[in-house]
């Protein structure tokens, strides 16, 4: 049993429970919901690693759910499943799971309802910035209001919330799941039917990251959850779990080189990058800034930043694309010269000056410029070329931002069957475990990523497992 | 001064804040706010002066927020705007000595009230003698006579009107809004449309996370009891006059004339509707409000609740012997509230509304230019 801590919420719970679910995202709160909801006579508890103020995990940080649909309310336009399934595909270059891809995307057409069912209210309007595509749905409020409303269900159902809680270690024994918790230094025990592991990657395990990354990861920032350090899929591997996905597979993205080290979440983002160009800091353009829409390509650019000197770049604009796009939280570096722009960033104004000038000579005189769709205004003979919006950077003031890695969540995964149980390596199952969310994330992405997917995996995943754990309870 | 270098910062504080809101734009829908930011790359004060009062104080933003305090992005948006609200009430005070009226909230109530209390009871005593204050009679006139109460009742409603007006036009000014703009008739059409049916009271669908965190519709329901009781009152006053002026009535009217009929339903209402404002404000998250604004609101809806009751009393015990007397304290009531609403929250009327006012003339602009906004996924 739990000891209590002075001036902490009393820990005196019963340690036998039907259910546990460890985790405290998305996929842990549906699997949580599914559970209490499957049999309301039975006992559910679920451990989050935060406080309750930071509690939510990566989930905080979403806002659509991309699913098939028909015409319906949600988006403009219908999406099927064979189209979804194509984008998978493709962005993973077919390193996916088959059957597991096909149930996430089928189940995906539910989601809407369920979540209707659970308070969550999704966007009708057709308007605004998140509706760039047909395919997903977008959250009213965004994910923290998407988990707040699961825990306020939670809470209704009567499922016991333990913040602050680690899990140490499983282990099985002839009655069920023994699990270990620890909470500020005091240590207890727990024990479940069958538990539930939707506690995320390790995003924020800089250690357990040097593994895939190298010391790239020492310039880089988290921008998930601090709180996701992997720990319950590392014992989960102990266990014998089989592994799914590569340990340098991740989701990245280009942020701000201001952005704080965890939590820095989607503000920190940049999405400037095809108004202009972007230099290492030995102002050298390193990779093609309009070779598409930047919604297929914000990912990438994660990844392109952290193969540079020092993982540091700047997306240079000027003062005629200001205001193109979204805003930055950061403002810029700026500057009424190229060379004073420089000098305030650290880096040879003779070097950014020559860089700019090589590329305003390739830029076409005549380009249509437009931003919403591929307007072919494209440079010619440069190494690498510019392939759309190219225009002049010429117009001062300029603005600089700089930009850094930034990690989002792993793919390493268990690898899971249909109804959500774990693989052992040694063949079989792992018995009364079933997992869910960016820990099974791997099963669909061994690379790439579709934008609005997270929150589904997760769901899909959760509810599953949820319902399969209580059965076996 | 101090307050006004605090007002400086709180603006460069505003602006930090809504350039992470505008690089995120979650809490698109829950209120016009989030639009409204969203028309802009950069905020200026005049831009967050228009926010602040824009914002309905439903608090949806800061728990569906992700960069909240404790969070090292310490986000508190409900709490800058009711800071920043507070000073706009500070700052377009005319003359600008009286803004100490507002800052001063329970003070200036509490001598305000004394005065008329005093000067009502001198009045009454002096044309009437003591004896009338606990006599039966059958006209309130003979309380305090009809042209001192139709004097001093028209004397303040215009004095409200025109201190609605200046501090109007000083808030407009300081928003930004263009003098043309005040003419444009179908964004007053929506706005209107917007107050009435208490639009951006509902969380964009998901109700106000207000007094907790948990979106209810209750505060929607206490401010519309407030509203349209504060509106049915005012109806009855209209009424009474007309058939006071035009049809020669004098009051006490019948039981079911217009007059007690709406009366009767404003007092209920503004009972119910402050009670629950009340109750829901002392239960509410104070690290989310301006500890200073929520006095100014306590004073004025404590002020209407206090009317309401006794002029409801007034009215039951309108034939017994301490009808004057209960006739006076209700007056001198009125009379405090009129007297100090151009230095109260009763500001909020007009701030508020023409802060939908701009909105409805941004929205309407805002059709012919059209930003593209590309953004990725999570």
């Amino acid at each position: 049993m739990l000891s209590r801590k002075q001036g902490r919420a009393n820990l005196e719970i019963d340690r036998k429970f039907d259910v546990v679910v460890v985790g405290g995202g998305n996929a842990a709160l549906t699997a949580a919901i599914t559970a209490a909801e499957e049999d309301r006579s039975k006992k559910v508890l679920l451990i989050e690693r935060a406080p309750r103020e930071f509690r939510g995990g990566n989930s905080k940080y979403t806002r659509s759910i991309r699913y098939v649909h028909d015409h319906d309310n949600y988006s403009s336009g219908p999406y099927n499943k064979n189209e979804y399934i194509a984008d998978i595909e493709k962005a993973t270059k077919g390193y996916t799971t088959k059957e597991i891809l096909e149930k996430v995307v089928t189940e995906s057409a539910d989601l809407p309802a369920w979540m209707n069912q659970h308070g969550i209210t999704l966007h009708h309007a057709v308007r605004g910035a998140f509706h760039y595509s047909q395919a997903n749905a977008f959250i009213m409020g965004g994910g923290k209001q998407l988990v707040n409303t699961y825990y306020y269900d939670l809470e209704k159902l009567g499922v016991k919330i333990l913040y602050e809680t680690c899990v140490d270690s499983f282990s099985q024994d002839r009655n069920g799941i023994l699990i270990k918790v620890s909470r500020n230094g005091s240590s207890g025990e727990i024990y479940a039917s069958s538990a539930v592991i939707a506690s995320g990657g390790y995003e924020a395990n800089l250690e357990w990251l040097r593994e895939g990354y190298g010391s790239a990861i020492d310039n880089s920032v988290v921008r998930g959850n601090r709180y996701n350090d992997g720990i319950p899929l590392k014992k989960l591997f102990e266990l014998g779990a089989e592994q799914i996905g590569e340990p340098n597979q991740a989701h990245w993205t280009a942020v701000d080189g201001r952005a704080p080290k965890y939590d820095g979440g989607f503000v920190t983002r940049i999405d400037l990058i095809p108004l202009g160009i972007v230099v290492n800091k030995n102002c050298k353009r390193f990779y093609d800034e309009g070779e598409d829409l930047w919604t297929k390509r914000y990912v990438l650019w994660g990844h392109l930043v952290r193969d540079q000197p020092d993982q540091v770049a700047y997306v240079i604009i000027d003062s005629k694309m200001l205001g193109e796009t979204l805003m930055p939280m950061y403002k810029p570096y700026s500057g009424n010269t190229l060379g004073d722009l420089a000098v305030k960033l650290g880096i040879s104004p003779e070097n950014l000056i020559k860089t700019v000038n090589e590329f305003n000579e390739h830029v076409p005189e005549s380009a249509k410029y437009d931003l919403m769709r591929l307007d072919g205004s494209s440079t010619s003979g440069l190494d690498p070329n510019k392939s759309n919006w190219s225009r002049k950077i010429d117009k001062p003031p300029y603005y600089a931002w700089p930009l850094k890695p930034g990690i989002t969540f792993t793919y390493l995964s268990v690898k899971i069957n249909t109804k959500s149980q774990i693989f052992l390596k040694s063949g079989g199952l792992l018995e009364n475990f079933y997992a869910a969310g960016e820990l099974t994330s791997g099963n669909v992405y061994g690379r790439g990523y579709v934008g609005g997917t997270g929150l589904v995996i997760g769901s899909v995943t959760g509810i599953t497992a949820g319902k399969e754990a209580m059965q076996d309870a | 001064m101090p307050e006004v270098s605090m007002f400086v910062s709180n603006i460069e504080e505003s602006e930090r804040q809504y350039m992470i809101c505008n690089a995120c734009r979650h809490c698109e829908g829950f209120c016009p706010v989030w639009d409204a930011m969203e028309r802009r790359n950069f905020f200026e004060a005049k831009d967050i002066k228009f926010f602040s009062y824009l914002c309905h104080d439903c608090r949806d933003c800061f728990y569906a927020c992700p960069y909240s305090e404790p969070h090292e992005f310490g986000l508190n948006i409900p709490k800058l705007n009711s800071t920043i609200r507070y000073q706009i009430h500070a700052e377009n005070a005319w003359p600008a000595a009286a803004s100490s009226i507002f800052s001063r909230s329970y003070l200036s109530a509490t001598v305000v009230y004394l005065i008329s209390i005093i000067s009502l009871l001198y009045i009454s005593i002096s044309i009437n003698g003591v004896n009338s204050l606990f006599t039966v009679h059958s006209s309130f006139y003979n309380v305090i006579p009809y042209d001192i109460m139709d004097d001093a009742g028209l004397a303040l409603g215009l004095y409200i009107l025109l201190m609605w007006i200046i501090q109007g036009f000083k808030y407009w000014a300081s928003i930004g809004g263009g003098s043309r703009d005040l003419f444009r008739l179908r964004a007053h059409v929506v706005s209107i449309y917007e107050v009435l049916s208490h639009k951006w009271f509902k969380g964009g669908g998901v109700g106000c996370d207000y007094p907790k965190e948990n979106g209810t519709r209750t505060r929607m329901f206490y401010h519309s009891a407030m509203f349209f009781g504060f509106l049915s009152a005012f109806v009855a006053t209209i009424i009474a006059a007309y058939l006071q002026r035009i049809l020669g009535y004098n009051p006490p009217f019948p039981i079911l004339s217009g007059p007690v009929f709406f009366g009767v339903i404003g007092g209920v209402l503004m009972i119910i509707g402050g009670s629950g404002f009340i109750y829901m404000k002392h239960s509410s998250e104070k690290d989310k409000a301006d500890s200073r604004m929520l006095k100014s609101d306590y004073v004025v809806i404590a002020m209407l609740i206090l009317i309401s009751i006794t002029g409801l009393v007034t009215l039951i015990l309108r034939s017994s012997s301490i009808m004057g007397l209960i006739l006076v304290i209700h007056l001198s009531l009125v009379g405090t509230l009129f007297a100090i609403v151009p230095f109260s929250k009763m500001n909020h009327i007009i701030f508020r509304y023409l802060a939908l006012l701009k909105n409805n003339v941004e929205v309407s602009n805002a059709a012919a230019r059209k930003v593209p906004q590309i953004s990725g996924g999570n």
